[in-house]
């Protein structure tokens, strides 16, 4: 499939993880409870939070690592 | 909450996107992303000869939209629609809808906004690109020697390699496991061996191929509660069906499994 074809691109990956069934049923619950369409997109929005809090750790950190060498 | 006849064609739908997309937790990752941006309220309005056009145009048109908007969030639904396709033209969508999962090239048409004319031409070119060059590993799960080596000449005649043949459930997983091929044609009805659908959820959970089943009763696999395969032919099938279905999983492109 090459030249004038379409063009055949991988853009999705899958990862795998393991979990033991405790950790699996918290994540169902987390799913169910916050109405996720399925699993996947209940771990995908979990790593989405998860991030977006370190980020804004890391930015505060940065912050208050600068307001310390201004003074 | 849709109806009877809706949940059907949200089925179809999943097929669809399953078999486009070879890969069958994609497929119902991009269905779910796609029914959420679709008014299935006023689908369910409409007279059930007009449904399942409507549903496909406007999920299809969604997932096809999707790949050019690309200002969806990380990790949101919008954002894997846009990463997950098309990654093949319309030809050989036609040939999904028509070939492996029995629509007319009028409704396939329909579905993806061609005219009848242009469906057919643009599947008659997919058609003989997927016929050129066809590599891969194939398993037979199958109880009945004579089918099992028809589909297995077929199978040879395309280009592809059979690596190994099982007739029951514990025989498919374990000849599986040691010979990890491309893709799973199985048959449903194994006898007293088992089920086809046993042994494909079995092998899936251990390695990544990709099933094509055969069946002659589909509504027992296509449940939307349990593991369904990414391909589901429904006996009587035509030599065509497998065919396409066949080169299809084998060469289109698939989401890659990360270390």
């Amino acid at each position: 499939m090459k030249g004038d074809e379409p063009v055949m691109e991988k853009r999705v990956v899958k990862l795998q993880i393991m979990l033991n069934d405790s950790e699996l049923e918290a994540i169902d619950d987390w799913r169910f409870e916050n109405r996720a369409a399925s699993r996947s997109a209940a771990v995908r929005e979990l790593i989405f939070e998860s991030l977006e809090r370190w980020q804004q750790d890391r930015a505060e950190d940065d912050g208050s690592g600068k307001a310390a060498q201004a003074d | 909450m849709p109806d009877r006849e809706i949940e059907k064609e949200i089925g179809r739908l999943r097929q669809f996107f399953r078999a486009i997309l070879n890969d069958q937790m994609l497929g119902d990752e991009v269905t779910h992303a796609v029914l959420a941006s679709v008014d299935l309220a006023a689908i369910g309005r409409l007279s059930v000869e007009q449904r399942r056009a409507r549903l496909f145009t406007d999920a299809i048109s969604i997932w096809l939209a999707a790949r050019k908007s690309g200002d969806a969030r990380n990790f949101s639904a919008g954002a894997l629609l846009a990463a997950a396709g098309p990654d093949v033209g319309p030809g050989e969508q036609v040939l999904i809808l028509t070939d492996v999962m029995g629509m007319s090239v009028a409704d396939a048409a329909a579905a993806i906004e061609l005219s009848t004319a242009d469906a057919r031409s643009l599947a008659a070119d997919a058609r003989t690109r997927l016929d050129r060059d066809v590599h891969g590993s194939v398993m037979i799960i199958e109880d009945e020697p004579l089918i099992a080596e028809g589909i297995a000449d077929l199978v040879r005649s395309m280009g592809a390699e059979v690596v190994a043949m099982a007739r029951n459930c514990d025989q498919a997983v374990t000849q599986a496991g040691a010979m990890r091929p491309d893709a799973v044609l199985a048959d449903f009805d194994l006898g007293g061996g088992g089920t086809g659908l046993d042994a494909v959820k079995a092998i899936s959970a251990d390695q990544d191929t990709i099933a094509i089943f055969i069946t002659a009763f589909p509504e027992e696999v296509l449940t939307g509660e349990d593991y369904e395969p990414a391909f589901v032919l429904t006996k009587p099938y035509r030599e065509r069906a497998l065919r396409t279905a066949l080169a299809y999983s084998l060469k289109a492109p698939r989401p890659e499994l990360v270390e």
